[in-house]
């Protein structure tokens, strides 16, 4: 049996956003599904994330539907160590990024009238440093709200809360990769708002 | 009742769309606890395009045959088998039955369960019982007996079980299920951790609307139209959208995921407003689960 998933995917665009050993697994998974992969960076506002989606679009000639996003690194510092700007980038990059990013997508596909779907990529908020927990948290409430606003717009919008966001043994990245396939793809038509994890160790 | 964005709605797949690879399940022997319709019928026929072998486990004799031709119909080989999961001997013999027929049990799916709603305080013991211990005995008990076999054994193996949409919320009128079907995805995760060193993975997916033959209506095109305006999804489940869930989830492809509950629900559970129709007390409604007077 292959060890990559079918093709789940008709040939979609791909946006996805964040570094590190899991968003890359996602990636590569998403890649043998059959999606074209576009990088973005983090992004500060509305603009920079709409900017970054039609820049992946020129580039694959085609229009991202599908969009996901992964976390900054785990900064372990004490909260009372963390400077202002440390805390607003952890803030900025796992939450407000994420929002904007899934917003600008929702925007063009809402005018495109096209149907898409979004994942956000979180660590277990209860394993996490301060600002970790602070934007998992948020995270998990932001995909449920999203996931009800958009659901009769034809976007769903799921996370997947691991620890292997920082990396895991090849069977649990692949696991993670095809999780995040299967969930992105039109077999899980029926999935939005659910916040699903990968093992039972994460909490 | 007007469906708005009716244009938007995703559709889902085909049931016939290739979903896992055609020998996936090839080797494996799967037990549905309630697989003789509805839902563990859904599972079963997943299972089966993945190869599988099939032991379907209901109440009903009648309804096991007719289960089971419709599994032979995929060409895979299935049997029916009488039993009741609240009784451990019962569960036994269901097993023993599987593996003098095609071997040892390499996947349990848990769906065997009961539901009608009752106002708490009306609730009868028998009701109580009768919907807390299908749910909870009979996932346990045979979760139990399955992990017994398969640690003697020495072999690992894959459990899904079949839980509900309002597992975190609860559901007035239905106290008994609100009880039970949490305690299966609380209890998949507390399994999950127990025998992931004997290589047992436990899943549990919590369902919405999926309307079957054999659910109030769930043939009845309108009424399937009606509940899926209600729904952020703007449609209810097609089954196999459900059976492709728990496939995915006990496929080599999530060999690696253990203890999760998936909601699959097309976001029914998320459905709320500031502003809401006046409550009203489940013990003044005219139907319990609807909000009339």
């Amino acid at each position: 049996m292959s060890r990559t998933v079918p093709s789940w995917l008709n040939d979609p665009v791909a946006i996805v956003i964040g570094q590190g050993l899991g968003v890359e697994a996602v990636a590569h998974e998403l890649a043998a599904a059959g999606a074209t992969i576009a990088r973005g960076p983090y992004a500060g506002s509305l603009d920079d994330a709409g900017e970054a989606i039609d820049l992946a679009c020129s580039a694959a000639r085609a229009p991202v539907t599908l969009l996901v996003h992964g976390e900054p690194n785990h900064d372990i510092s004490e909260p009372e160590e963390l400077t202002p700007e440390m805390w607003r980038q952890q803030i900025s990059h796992g939450l407000d990024s994420r929002f904007f990013y899934a917003a600008a997508l929702a925007n063009r596909l809402f005018a495109a009238k096209s149907r898409g779907s979004v994942l956000f990529l979180a660590r277990p908020w209860r394993e996490a440093s301060v600002g970790a927990s602070a934007t998992g948290g948020a995270t998990r409430n932001l995909v449920q709200t999203l996931a009800v606003e958009w659901a009769r717009d034809g976007i769903r919008t799921n996370a997947i809360e691991t620890k292997f966001i920082d990396g895991g043994s090849p069977a649990e990245l692949r696991s993670f990769g095809a999780l995040a396939a299967y969930l992105l793809s039109d077999y899980a038509a029926y999935v939005t708002g659910s916040i699903i994890g990968v093992d039972v160790e994460v909490v | 009742m007007e469906n708005l964005r009716e244009e938007r709605i995703i559709p889902p797949l085909d049931g016939d769309t290739p979903f896992l690879p055609e020998a996936v399940f090839s080797e494996d022997v799967v037990l549905v606890t309630g697989g003789t319709s509805g839902m563990g019928l859904a599972m079963a026929q997943a299972f089966a395009k993945g190869g599988a072998r099939l032991i379907l486990v209901g109440r009903d004799a009648h309804r096991a045959s007719a289960a089971v031709e419709q599994i032979e119909a995929l060409g895979e080989l299935a049997i029916g088998f009488s039993s009741d999961v609240r009784h451990t001997t019962d569960i036994a013999a269901a097993f023993e039955a599987a593996e003098d027929a095609f071997g040892p049990v390499s996947i349990l799916a848990n769906n065997a369960g009961a539901n009608f709603p009752v106002l708490a305080e009306t609730m009868s013991t028998n009701a109580w019982n009768a919907v807390t211990r299908i749910a909870i005995d009979g996932t346990f008990n045979a979760s139990c007996e399955f992990a017994r076999r398969a640690v003697r054994q020495g072999r690992g193996g894959v459990i899904i079980n079949n839980s509900a949409q309002y597992i975190w919320t609860g559901f007035p009128g239905d106290a008994h299920s609100a009880a039970a079907k949490t305690a299966i995805s609380t209890m998949t995760r507390a399994l999950a951790q127990k025998w992931k060193a004997h290589h047992i993975r436990v899943h549990c997916v919590a369902a919405g609307f999926f309307p079957h033959a054999a659910s109030t209506g769930g043939d009845e095109a309108d009424r399937r139209l009606a509940l899926g305006a209600m729904i952020p999804a703007g449609r209810v489940g097609a089954m196999q959208e459900f059976g492709w869930s728990a496939a995915f989830l006990c496929s080599p492809f999530a060999e690696a995921i253990t203890g999760q509950t998936l909601m699959i629900d097309g976001g029914e559970s998320l459905r709320r407003a500031l502003m809401s129709p006046e409550f009203v007390a489940p013990n003044q409604r005219s139907v319990i689960w609807d909000y009339q007077k």
